[in-house]
C-alpha cells in the first residue's frame, strides 16, 4: 500500500497505472490483471470499431475483476470520423467511472463526464496543457515526457525537469508518464513531485498483454538508445524501435510525400498484424526509452509488487545510508 | 549526507559543480568546495599558464577538494602536465581516446588523485570504467551542452547497474527534487551546471544569469549546427540563425580559427596541428570522428559560446543551457542552493517513508 492523492483519487491501492496501448493490447485481460495487483488498468477505446464493441470489452473486464479500472478517449484527428461522445456515453453507461482523455482539450465533455460523476484524468506534454487542463476541471493530469513511447510533446522536454514543471504548474496530483519501469523510476518520479505514474512499455512486456511472445522477447534485446521518434512531421510525435522500416517511414514523412502514403505505411492494421504475428518487419513498434532497463517478462504482479517493495528498499536504503535524517 | 561520492572525494554533500567553459572562475569553484561541494573548474578556457594560476587561486579561497575538468583533444596537452604538477584533488574529463585517458588517469592516480570521466552513452561507460576512472558524470538529454538521446530517467539507471564505480548525475538536476531523484536511480550524487553558475558568486554577466531566471525549460535546442556534435543550447536568435545555415560558411569559420589562435595563444603552426587534431577527434558522443565540417563548425561555436558568457551577449551569442533552465528562479548564493537542495532530498525522503501504510 503506497498512499497518494492519486490512490485516493482513483479508489486503488498503488498509485501505478496501465498506460492505454494501440494495436488492440490494452484488452479485458492485461486490465482486470493491472487493477486485480493494485492498479489501474485502462482499455483504449478507440481500439474498438464500434462503442458497441467497447461495451463488450467493459462487460469482459468485469467478469474479470471487481476492481476500478478506467477507460481511454484519445480525441486526436483520425482516418475515420468517430463520435467521441458515443465512446464516452457507452463507458458511463456501462458504469465506468474513470475516464482518461488524450489528444486534445477535454473541455467540450466535461460537463457529460462530471455530471455522471466521473474522474477525469488528462494526458499532457507541458506545463501550459497542465495549466489549460486543469482550468477545464479535470482530476489529474499525467504528463507525458520525452522518454515515453506515446506521443510526446515536439518541445523534447525529458522527465527530470518536465515533471517538476507540471507539478509546480498545477494543484492537481500530477502523474508521470514516460521513463518508468521499476522501483528506481517510481521513487524517482515521485520524489520529483508526482503521485503516481503510468507505464505503457513495462505492462507491454508482461505475461499477461497480448503481443506475441516472439515480439516481447524482441524488446528484451533493445537497448536505451535503439528508440526513435517519428509522426514530428504530421505532429503526433511517436516514439518506436529503430528499425530499417521505422527510418522508411521517416524518410518517407520528411520528404513531403502526401500524406495518404504515411498514413497507409502506418495504418492500424499493420499494426495489429505486426502485434499478432511478432513480425517486426513492416510495421512500426511503439516504445518507450526504458525498454533498455526491461531485463524480463513478468506477471502483471510480479511487476507491481516488486515496484512497491522495491520502493520500500530504495528509500530505506537512502535513510539507512545517512542520506536521510531520520 | 553521505553517500559513495562524498566518501571518495572527501565532500559534505553529494553535489558537484559542471566544469562549464567561461562560467566557472577559481572565486565560484571556492564556493561551491567550501559550501561542502565539490567545486569544478572547466581548464580548456585557460592556456597552459594561466590555469596554472587559476588552480593557485583557488587554493587560496578554499583547503576543501576541488577539480579541474579538460575536454581531450584540442589544447589539452598542454594541460595535462599543469594539472598533473599542482597535484589537483579530481581530474573530470570529456571526450578523448583510451590511448590519451589512460595515462592521464595512471598519472592523477600516480599522486593520489581522483579521476572523473563524463559520458553519455552506456558503451563510454563501460570504457572509461575500464580505463580506471574512479567516477562517472551520466550526462542525460536535458543537460546543456552535449549529451546523448537518452533521458535521465532512463539513463542513470542504465549506467548505474552496469558499472560499480559510483555515478553523478547530470542534467536536469536543480533542486532537492532532483537530488533524491537521481539518488533514487542509483546515483551517489549529482552534478549542477547552470543551477551553480545562476548564483551571487558566479562571475557572470547578469544578463545571462537572468537569462537563466527568465527561461524555460522550452526554450532550449539541441542540434550538431553549433559546435559539430549535438549540443543544447539557448534557441535565440544567434541559434536561430545557426539552425539555418544550410552550407557552411567558410569566411566565418576562418574569422574563428583566428580568434582560436588568439584566445588560446597558438603559433600559426599550433594553430594547423590543433586543427588537424580537432578533425580527427573522436566525437565522443555518436561515435566516430569529426569531418572537416564539423571541425569548423566546431572554431565558428567556441566563439559564439565566448561570445555569449564572457561578452555577457545571450541574444547575439550562443549560450550552452539545459532544459533545467525552467527549473532557475532566483539568484541566492552557492552555499543557499547548496543547503537548500541538500535539506529537501531530506524532507522529500521523509515524507515517501511515510507514504507507505503500514
Amino acid at each position: 500500500m503506497f498512499k497518494t492523492r492519486v490512490t485516493e483519487l482513483l479508489g486503488i491501492q498503488h498509485p501505478i497505472i496501465q498506460g492505454a496501448l494501440g494495436g488492440g493490447l490494452s484488452r479485458a485481460g492485461l486490465v482486470a490483471a493491472v487493477s486485480n495487483a493494485g492498479g489501474l488498468g485502462l482499455i483504449t477505446s478507440l481500439n474498438h470499431a464500434t462503442a458497441g464493441e467497447l461495451r463488450e470489452e467493459i462487460r469482459k473486464t468485469m467478469t474479470m475483476t471487481d476492481r476500478p479500472f478506467g477507460v481511454n478517449v484519445t480525441l486526436l484527428p483520425t482516418l475515420r470520423p468517430v463520435n467521441y461522445e458515443e465512446y464516452f456515453a457507452a463507458a458511463l453507461d456501462e458504469g465506468v467511472r474513470i475516464i482518461e482523455t488524450s489528444g486534445r482539450s477535454p473541455e467540450p465533455y466535461m460537463k457529460m463526464l462530471k455530471d455522471a460523476g466521473a474522474v477525469v484524468l488528462h494526458k499532457i506534454g507541458g506545463a501550459r496543457h497542465a495549466r489549460s487542463a486543469e482550468r477545464a476541471g479535470v482530476d489529474a493530469v499525467s504528463v507525458v515526457s520525452f522518454e515515453a513511447a506515446g506521443h510526446p510533446l515536439p518541445d523534447d522536454v525529458a522527465s527530470s525537469v518536465l515533471i517538476p514543471a507540471c507539478v509546480d504548474a498545477v494543484s492537481i496530483p500530477v502523474i508521470a508518464a514516460g521513463g518508468i519501469s521499476d522501483a528506481r523510476g517510481f521513487v524517482s518520479a515521485l520524489a520529483l513531485g508526482a503521485e503516481g505514474v503510468l507505464m505503457g512499455t513495462r505492462f507491454t512486456i508482461s505475461q499477461e498483454c497480448s503481443l506475441n511472445p516472439k515480439a516481447k522477447e524482441w524488446l528484451l534485446q533493445l537497448g536505451e538508445a535503439d528508440t526513435m521518434l517519428v509522426h514530428k512531421a504530421i505532429n503526433n510525435t511517436e516514439r518506436v524501435v529503430r528499425t530499417e522500416f521505422a527510418r522508411q517511414v521517416l524518410e518517407k514523412e520528411e520528404s513531403g510525400a502526401p500524406l495518404e502514403e504515411v498514413l497507409a505505411m502506418i495504418s492500424g492494421d499493420r499494426v495489429r498484424n505486426a502485434y499478432e504475428t511478432g513480425d517486426i518487419s513492416d510495421a512500426l513498434f511503439t516504445v518507450g526509452q526504458v525498454v533498455g532497463l526491461v531485463h524480463d517478462i513478468p506477471t502483471v504482479r510480479e511487476i507491481i509488487d516488486s515496484i512497491i517493495s522495491g520502493a520500500r528498499d530504495i528509500i530505506e536504503r537512502l535513510h539507512a545510508s545517512g542520506v536521510a535524517s531520520a | 549526507m553521505k553517500t559513495r561520492m562524498t566518501e571518495l572525494f572527501g565532500i559534505q554533500y553529494p553535489i558537484m559543480l559542471a566544469g562549464m567553459n567561461w562560467l566557472t572562475t577559481p572565486k565560484l569553484v571556492a564556493a561551491v568546495s567550501n559550501a561542502g561541494g565539490l567545486g569544478v573548474l572547466a581548464g580548456q578556457q585557460y592556456t597552459a599558464d594561466k590555469l596554472r594560476e587559476a588552480i593557485r587561486e583557488i587554493r587560496e579561497h578554499t583547503d576543501k577538494p576541488f577539480g579541474i575538468n579538460l575536454t581531450l583533444g584540442v589544447g589539452a596537452r598542454e594541460r595535462i602536465p599543469i594539472v598533473i604538477e599542482e597535484k589537483i584533488p579530481v581530474l573530470n574529463y570529456a571526450l578523448g581516446r583510451p590511448p590519451e585517458i589512460a595515462p592521464l588517469i595512471e598519472a592523477i592516480h600516480g599522486y593520489g588523485g581522483k579521476v572523473i570521466g563524463t559520458i553519455a552513452m552506456l558503451r563510454h561507460a563501460l570504457r572509461s570504467e575500464q580505463l580506471g576512472a574512479d567516477a562517472l558524470v551520466v550526462t542525460g538529454y536535458e543537460a546543456a551542452s552535449h549529451s546523448g538521446n537518452v533521458g535521465a530517467l532512463v539513463l542513470v539507471p542504465t549506467i548505474a547497474e552496469a558499472v560499480k564505480v559510483p555515478c553523478i548525475g547530470a542534467g536536469g538536476y536543480a533542486d532537492g527534487r532532483g537530488l533524491a531523484a537521481a539518488l533514487a536511480l542509483g546515483a551517489e550524487g549529482i552534478s549542477m551546471g547552470s543551477r551553480l553558475a545562476a548564483t551571487q558568486e558566479a562571475e557572470v554577466a547578469d544578463t545571462v544569469k537572468q537569462t537563466w531566471v527568465n527561461s524555460s525549460e522550452e526554450d532550449t535546442v539541441i542540434d550538431p549546427a553549433f559546435d559539430g556534435i549535438n549540443c543544447r543550447v539557448l534557441r535565440n536568435d544567434a541559434a536561430n540563425k545557426l539552425l539555418e545555415k544550410k552550407s557552411f560558411p567558410l569566411f566565418d569559420a576562418i574569422s574563428a580559427g583566428m580568434h582560436m589562435k588568439g584566445a588560446l595563444g597558438l603559433s600559426w603552426g599550433q594553430l594547423l596541428t590543433e586543427a588537424n587534431r580537432l578533425r580527427k577527434q573522436a566525437t565522443g558522443i555518436g561515435g566516430g570522428q569529426r569531418g572537416l565540417a564539423s571541425a569548423m563548425r566546431f572554431a565558428v561555436g567556441s566563439r559564439l559560446f565566448s561570445k555569449a558568457t564572457t561578452g555577457g551577449d545571450p541574444v547575439n551569442g550562443i549560450l550552452m543551457m539545459g532544459q533545467t533552465a525552467g527549473r532557475i528562479k532566483d539568484i541566492p548564493t552557492v552555499a543557499e542552493v547548496i543547503e537548500r537542495t541538500v535539506k529537501e532530498a531530506e524532507d522529500i525522503l521523509q515524507t515517501m517513508n511515510k507514504q507507505f501504510a503500514s
